[in-house]
């Protein structure tokens, strides 16, 4: 009687309740493991479970727990006990809803009891994680939801046999208690079709001491497939992950298993059922039916949720290749390397290293430089010191700071005494205003480059120099000093002033010859009033032994020798001018009167020569600047030239013209032009070259000392075919300014 | 016949040589005429009279050797003196073969000059003389008959009468008569006489 008050209590009890919670209504949920606590799948089941109701529920539930242990107490009579005490236990209490994990209890709780009365009569009832082959279990029930187990072996073995190529065996390990022997039956059966590619072995009633000692002596190419195991074949009590940790940690080949709950145990994986999303499902239909969703009132089945999932350790330690794998893999545990681990460490290290090796490398880099620079210094250094030029540093202040071997040298000063000094010091009094422009000029950052100057030396003595200075900078690229390099230029001076004095000598010896070819006309010319004198003498001298003295005839006579006398002189004037040696001195000329004096000396020579000399010379020419005996010289030289060419000419018209003229750039023109035989066009330029001549007694240097003396004057000599015939020999001189000089 | 007095050309293109010159010549009295060049001389008139020219060497133009060249050419008959302010040798041998006087080399001695001049007055005296005998004796040739100047020919030549007689193809009569209107022509005292004279006036016997 006491079994059917029950039910009606409860329920009473329960509508009380309801009314008292309003819409608030209390659920009570019980989660009914068939295990143990420690089982990790019911621990999966379990949490997962009762987080999602708590979350979701939307009112209050009370969950209530039972583990009941069935597997190591697996008997009938622990069964009816366990019935009958549940009912007895939640006599009291309306359960909404039953959720049995593995579906243990499940006949008890459905069954009528002895006394036709069920233990939770008016729950809904979830079967959690039930196998879906399992009998018994399968059946359809109203009022119940299942979400299946599911084990495919099929599939984890061909990844197995992917993953191994060339796998031979399969050892199969199971328990021996009714859990364990029904996964095994169905194994088996999925199995068959392998049989012929591989070797089965089951380990399946065997006590966990053989199975140990099998699998740690397995031959190469086997891997090992558990499925699961409560019970050895000894009869000894395991979690399965116990066991399966033993004999992972045993075994030589891979083991591969079945679910998820295994994986981290020293399994390689395999396609394995997840109790996680099992237990995903379950609240799920769980918060439903507590939400009053009637559709459970037809049967409910959610499908387990098989993945591919692998310990990446065990891949690593197998050798297996994640190419292997099949697609979709999970890859657990993954080790991070050490590149994951450290990353941004080894980052931070490279780039420590690298920077370092930068910094190692930039500092030989900069020392090799300091290295080349030292080199190309102390190479810099030996040039200076070896220099024979002085080469002397000065700073702003004007103060020597460098003192070369060859400035000692070239001044008499030792490095010791000159460096501090001021440079004056070396500077002749006439000379300073030079060396301040000098200073200058460097100061603002210019080169002066050769300046012929002189210094003075320690003793006092004068040295010609030649002076190149730059301006030194520093780091900062300003102007901290001068760099001088002094360079004696004695020699060259002497072998300047050997030279210069070597050309007026040549001059002077082309005048001297020129003059040479005067002679004979000269003598002439000086003997004509010479033998007028002396005969105008001898009469003197008769008239006046007389004794009737003509005086009149003799003081005709003697003006007469007067006049022939001064006249003689002048012809020997104008030959001693020539003749003279001397520097060049250059004054203000008229052109008209240097060729007048010309065609005067050598007028004679020109009639012997039977040669007629023209002048049409301009008028009001300007001054030039010239040396006068240089210029006759040059004038000379051109009408001998023109005297001889024209001379080879046979015919009577022989003769000079020379002219002079203002030029278009107002200087002074003058042209001599003979009526000789001309001269060929490719020898207009080569008559003025040293020792051509076409004379057999000429020294053929004529010309060439004209041009060079016509240089010097500023002006330019040249020679250029005449229209009819002869040759023209013309020279420009810049007209001479007194603004200018 | 009175003889005008003499004259002495002078050449030279040296103003103060020809000034002194003048002079010199003027000192002893002698006429003179001063050209400055050659050219100048020939151009210039010529008074009949005995006269001698001096002749600077070197002068532009005409040289004082080419106007004596040219006066040989021109039969132009004067003593010439030669002065040169630089004298060569082979200058004077050509000089004194063309028959000048004398090549003095300046300065001279004015003597030697003077001296120079009245030798080559002199000689130009006597070359007048000469010359105006060999006119008259010309004349007298011309007078002859082309007869008598055969006949003249042959006997200076020194053929015979008879010889002539022969050769002209006449008898030694008339020979002989032809030859002494010859004689009377010529003025001739003597065989001699006439054969000095054929020499002057250079007559030949072309035809033997």
């Amino acid at each position: 009687m006491r079994p059917c008050r029950l039910p009606i209590l409860a329920w009473t009890f329960a509508c009380l309740t309801t009314l008292a919670a309003g819409s608030e209504e209390t659920k009570r949920v019980l989660l009914l493991h068939g295990g143990e606590k420690d089982t990790p799948a019911n621990e999966v089941m379990d949490r997962i479970i009762r987080a999602r109701l708590k979350e979701g529920a939307g009112r209050p539930v009370e969950i209530y727990t039972e583990y009941l242990d069935v597997s190591r107490f697996p008997d009938k009579k622990y069964q009816q006990l366990n019935s009958h005490y549940l009912r007895e236990k939640y006599a009291g209490r309306r359960i909404d809803l039953v959720v049995s994990i593995f579906g243990y209890m499940v006949e008890s709780l459905r069954s009528q009891q002895e006394d036709g009365a069920q233990i939770f009569p008016s729950s809904t009832m979830i079967i959690c994680g039930v196998d879906e082959r399992t009998p018994g279990h399968a059946g359809p029930e109203p009022e119940t939801a299942q979400t299946l187990r599911v084990f495919v072996f099929k599939d984890t073995l061909n990844a197995a046999l992917r993953m191994h190529p060339g796998a031979r065996r399969v050892v199969v390990v199971g328990g021996t208690y009714d859990g364990d022997k029904s996964v095994e039956a169905k194994a088996r059966e999925e199995l068959k079709e392998f049989e012929g590619r591989v070797d089965f072995t089951y380990l399946t009633n065997h006590s966990i001491e053989e199975i140990l000692g099998e699998v740690g002596n397995l031959p190469p190419q086997t891997i090992i497939l558990y499925l699961q195991m409560f019970r050895d074949g000894a009869g000894k009590h395991f979690y399965p992950k116990d066991a399966l940790v033993l004999i992972a940690r045993a075994a030589n080949a891979p083991v591969y298993s079945l679910s998820d709950t295994f994986l981290g145990t020293g399994t390689i994986g395999g396609y394995v059922y997840s109790y996680e999303a099992n237990a995903e499902k379950a609240a799920e239909l769980a918060l439903r039916v507590l939400n009053g969703d009637r559709s459970l009132q037809a049967p409910l089945i959610a499908n387990g949720v098989i993945a591919p999932v692998f310990d990446w350790r065990q891949l690593k330690r197998f050798g297996v290749s994640e190419a292997s794998l099949p697609p979709g893999s999970i890859v657990r545990y993954r080790e991070p390397s050490f590149w994951d681990l450290y990353k941004w460490r080894i980052i931070g290290a490279a780039s420590l290293c690298f920077i370092e090796a930068l910094l190692i490398l930039a500092l030989l880099i900069q020392r090799a430089k300091r290295k080349r620079a030292e080199k190309g210094r102390r190479f810099l250094a030996a040039i200076v010191e070896s220099s024979t030029d002085a080469i002397i540093g000065l700073n702003l202040d004007r103060k020597i700071v460098s003192w070369n071997p060859g400035a000692v040298k070239l001044f008499g000063h030792s490095a010791r005494e000159a460096v501090g000094r001021d440079i004056s010091m070396l500077v002749p009094s006439d000379r300073h205003r030079e060396m301040e422009s000098i200073l200058g000029q460097v100061r603002s950052g210019g080169m002066v480059e050769q300046i012929e100057t002189a210094r003075r030396r320690k003793d006092g003595s004068m040295v010609d120099v030649s002076i190149s200075a730059a301006p030194i900078q520093n780091e900062r690229g300003e102007i901290a000093g001068a760099a001088a390099i002094i360079r004696d230029i004695t020699k060259r001076k002497q072998a300047e002033e050997a030279l210069r004095k070597a050309q007026a000598e040549l001059v002077h010896v082309d005048r001297v010859a020129a003059l040479g070819e005067l002679a004979a006309s000269i003598a002439h010319e000086v003997n004509q009033p010479l033998a007028a004198i002396v005969g105008n003498a001898d009469l003197c001298l008769n008239w006046l032994a007389s004794e009737r003295p003509n005086l009149e005839e003799a003081r005709e006579a003697l003006a007469d020798i007067l006049q022939d006398g001064n006249r003689a002189s002048q012809v020997l004037a104008r030959i001693r001018t020539l003749i003279k040696k001397g520097a060049p001195q250059k004054a203000s000329l008229g052109i008209n009167e240097v060729i007048g004096e010309v065609v005067a000396l050598v007028s004679h020579e020109a009639a012997r020569r039977e040669v007629r000399i023209e002048t049409e010379l301009g008028v009001n020419l300007p001054p030039v600047l010239g040396d006068r005996v240089q210029l006759e010289q040059v004038l000379l030289n051109l009408i001998m030239n023109g005297l001889d060419a024209a001379h080879m000419m046979a015919d009577s018209d022989r003769k000079i013209v020379i002219r002079s003229s203002e030029d278009s750039a107002g200087g002074v023109l003058v042209a001599v032009q003979d009526s000789g035989p001309g001269i060929e066009p490719k020898d207009l330029e080569q008559i003025f070259a040293a020792f051509y001549t076409t004379k057999p007694e000429g020294l053929g240097m004529g010309l060439a000392i004209c041009r060079s003396i016509i240089n010097d004057h500023g002006g330019q000599l040249c020679a250029v075919a005449n229209d009819g015939r002869g040759a023209t020999f013309q020279f420009a001189l810049p007209a001479y300014s007194k603004k200018v000089a | 016949m009175s003889e005008a007095s003499p004259i002495v050309f002078i050449v030279d293109d040296d103003p103060s040589m020809r000034s002194f010159l003048a002079r010199l010549i003027n000192s002893v009295n002698l006429r003179c005429e001063t050209y400055g060049s050659a050219d100048e001389f020939l151009r210039g008139a010529r008074p009949d009279a005995p006269s001698c020219l001096v002749l600077d060497v070197q002068m532009p133009g005409l040289s004082g050797l080419d106007l004596q060249r040219e006066m040989t050419r021109a039969d132009l008959h004067l003593p010439i003196i030669f002065i040169t302010a630089h004298g060569d040798i082979p200058m004077s041998v050509q000089a004194m073969k063309a028959g000048a006087v004398e090549f003095l080399t300046k300065p001279f001695r004015n003597q030697d000059l003077l001296d120079a001049v009245h030798e080559a007055i002199r000689r130009d005296r006597a070359a007048r003389e000469q010359r105006t005998r060999i006119a008259g004796l010309r004349a007298r040739y011309e007078q002859l008959t082309p007869r008598e100047r055969e006949v003249c020919a042959l006997v200076i030549a020194g053929l015979l009468n008879k010889q002539i007689a022969v050769k002209l193809g006449t008898s030694e009569r008339t020979v002989k008569a032809h030859r002494g209107q010859v004689m009377q022509k010529m003025g001739a005292a003597s065989l001699a006489d006439l054969i000095r004279m054929g020499e002057r006036l250079g007559i030949t016997d072309s035809k033997r």
